[in-house]
């Protein structure tokens, strides 16, 4: 759990596990996930490192490894590799010294011809990841260059700074910037995992003669990490909220005891450890990310640290909801889940107790449970060293959600003691409908990929399959933002119609975030919707519920807003579809 | 046969142990490719703590001749 255990991996082991993994036929119900590996050097080693990372997330990898070093034709015929299929996700990685050979020599004596050979060579490259890029849209991972391995870039003059630094530093700025032109291209930050394990260990020059192979075991672990973030972004829904505990995990001591001016936390170590800790905290509430506290403590002492502690980097807003009391750290989390109308597995709990820890596992074994370890100096490493956070495109959404949430918990306040009607009226909701437009793509598929419980058929796309569906003529995508008295939700709801003949269009998507829930929103979306429909010339909108783990809160929606069973699926026209009620307000913007 | 050296060849190139023996070597065995080569090589360094050098990679043709390397190495097998 801390960074102190000692980490080296045992290749043999990694792959001999891998390969027990894969032949005890793991995650019998998952597809299989195909991922096409090519490298300007042998690629091969990287297969049980990614393999058992991905596995572990619940994807079950099947690899292809294309032949060595045939790049440029795996991108102008992409179709000839990987068994004539495309994968998931193809992943390439390559060094500046196996593309440009000795011309990367000769750049480094300042020689003006070989830069700019270089220079057209890195272009074309570029242009070759593009080309691949249009004719294949799954997920497309490139990494950036490390340090070449040459001798000519290892002999440096004591007290000189080279030219090989400066002109890696050159190209590596040139390559990231031509690869982030690329359309939904991931980067792969070779460059970076190389500097963190060191140059020297990440090598394996023995290899290199040998086999082609450049890295050390240890660097293949650490590039199959990284690159199983890469990939799991794309796949695999981020947690949202983080809870927790106060004394020793936020602060040194028990403030309980030793009072505000007792516990540890400023400028001086240890107190300094828990300043860095809360900043990781603050960083990730920036990007979306829900903070709670679940503490046992007298509640006015902690909101006094809140408040009044001069070192502290969380404040009061920086908190969705506080529970501090005796009751049991399973108790609190069920009722921050209730708030928040969150599923609790997307939860992470971080706590110095291991008592209090092993009794949210016990009781709620989707949370994941982190420990802040005993020694202060380590306590950043706990949040650094997982990807349990990475999400592929941070939203606008994500980054103002942490105000929403408050604005939130401040309606529910406002509930207490009125009426249904009573409530609807004075939130003075207001619902604005419009197709969805380039700026909103990213939001749209955040919410296609994590939406769980509001979700009537719970289609998954990534973003190459969801941009396929924009350039189709046959599909619509609508969305919905909606805002109250109290503030905006922002983009909340997302709809999918495909065009089935020229009576019908088939809802393939009906999605809302749960926090404009209760509030009749789904009403006067459909109702738009059916209008939408009529007004392209058919006459209904037909419907599916695909029932899933999580949103059995939908398996009425469509019999509730009048549509009728029809065979297997369920349709509706202007005439019987539920009207929204009066206390909505429902602006729509047409297509320009 | 089966003894530790044989256990590590027997993961690595997904071969019986019962099959192997120490005059196993790429000719004999179809798993023993360059691919298994090189992951032997990570494997043996691994599981009795030596590091090999090329010459000593390149020697090892067959499963008597890596015990004999080893052994050279002060490996105890």
């Amino acid at each position: 759990m801390s960074s102190t255990e000692n980490n080296t991996p045992n290749p043999k082991k990694v792959w001999s596990n891998f390969q027990q993994a894969l032949e005890r036929q793991p995650l019998p119900n998952a597809e299989l996930f195909s991922i096409g590996l090519a490298g300007t050097f042998t690629i091969d080693p990287l297969i049980p490192y990614l393999g058992a990372n991905l596995l572990e997330c619940g994807l079950k990898p099947a690899f292809h490894v294309a032949p060595y070093n045939q790049i440029y034709q795996l991108c102008t015929a992409s179709d000839n590799f990987f068994g004539g299929e495309f994968p998931s996700a193809i992943v390439i990685l390559w060094r500046l010294e196996d593309l440009l050979g000795n011309a990367l020599n000769q750049a480094r004596s300042d020689d003006d011809q070989a830069l700019a050979r270089i220079t057209a060579e890195l272009e074309q490259f570029i242009a070759a990841l593009q080309t691949l890029r249009q004719c294949y849209s799954g997920v497309l991972v490139v990494s950036t260059p490390p340090y070449p391995s040459l001798p000519s870039f290892d002999t440096t003059i004591p007290g000189q700074s080279t030219t090989g630094v400066l002109l890696h530093a050159e190209l590596l700025a040139r390559v990231i910037r031509g690869l982030g032109s690329i359309e939904g291209l991931c980067l792969l930050d070779l460059n970076s995992v190389a500097n963190q394990i060191g140059l020297e260990s990440g090598r394996d020059i023995r290899k290199w003669y040998l086999y082609k192979q450049p890295y050390s075991e240890i660097m293949w672990h650490a590039i199959g990490d990284q690159l199983s973030r890469v990939i799991k972004s794309r796949n695999i829904s981020p947690k949202k909220v983080i809870v927790l505990d106060c004394d020793n995990t936020l602060w040194g001591g028990i403030v309980g005891e030793d009072g505000i001016a007792g516990i540890d936390l400023g400028q001086d170590f240890p107190g300094s450890a828990f300043v860095d800790f809360q900043n990781q905290l603050l960083e990730l509430e920036r990007q979306g990310v829900l903070l709670a506290v679940a503490s046992k403590n007298n509640p006015e002492d902690v909101y006094e640290v809140f408040d009044q502690h001069d070192a502290m980097v969380l404040r009061r807003e920086n908190i969705c909801i506080f529970e501090v009391h005796w009751r049991s750290k399973s108790e609190s989390i069920a009722s921050i889940a209730e708030a928040l109308n969150l599923g609790i597995d997307s939860f992470v709990f971080i706590d110095d107790n291991p008592k209090e820890l092993a009794e949210v596992a016990a009781i709620h074994p989707q949370v994941i449970c982190l420990q802040a370890p005993e020694e202060p100096a380590y306590l950043t490493a706990v949040l650094t060293n997982n990807a349990l956070f990475d999400t592929a495109e941070i939203t606008d959404e994500d980054l103002a959600r942490s105000k929403m949430v408050r604005a939130e918990l401040n309606r529910k306040e406002h509930t207490a003691g009125v009426s249904r009607e009573d409530f609807l009226d004075s939130l003075e909701l207001r619902v604005t409908a419009f197709p969805a437009q380039p700026q909103h793509y990213a939001r749209v598929v955040q919410l296609i990929n994590k939406t769980n419980q509001f979700n009537l058929t719970t289609v998954r796309r990534n973003r190459d399959e969801f941009d396929a569906l924009v350039a189709d003529p046959n599909w619509r995508i609508h969305c919905i933002e909606v805002e109250d008295r109290f503030g905006s939700y922002g983009l909340v709801g997302v709809a999918i119609l495909q065009r089935l003949d020229e009576q019908h269009f088939f809802l393939d998507t009906f999605l809302m975030s749960c926090r404009v829930l209760g509030r009749d929103v789904e009403t006067a979306f459909l109702d738009v919707l059916v209008d939408r429909s009529i007004a392209e010339g058919a006459s209904f909108l037909v419907g599916e519920y695909r029932p899933s783990r999580k949103n059995a809160l939908v398996k009425n929606l469509l019999c509730d807003h009048g549509f009728e069973a029809s065979g297997d699926r369920w349709q509706v026209g202007a005439a019987r579809v539920k009207k929204p009620s009066p206390f909505i307000t429902v602006v729509r913007i047409e297509d320009d | 046969m089966s003894d530790r050296l044989i256990n590590v060849f027997s993961t690595v190139l997904g071969v019986d142990s019962a099959d192997l023996s120490d005059e196993t070597s790429p000719e004999n065995c179809d798993g023993w490719d360059s691919l298994a080569a090189m992951n032997l090589v990570a494997a043996l360094e691994e599981s009795f703590g030596v590091h090999l050098t090329t010459r000593e990679i390149m020697k090892m043709a067959s499963i008597g001749l890596a015990r004999a390397t080893l052994q050279s190495k002060g490996v105890d097998i």
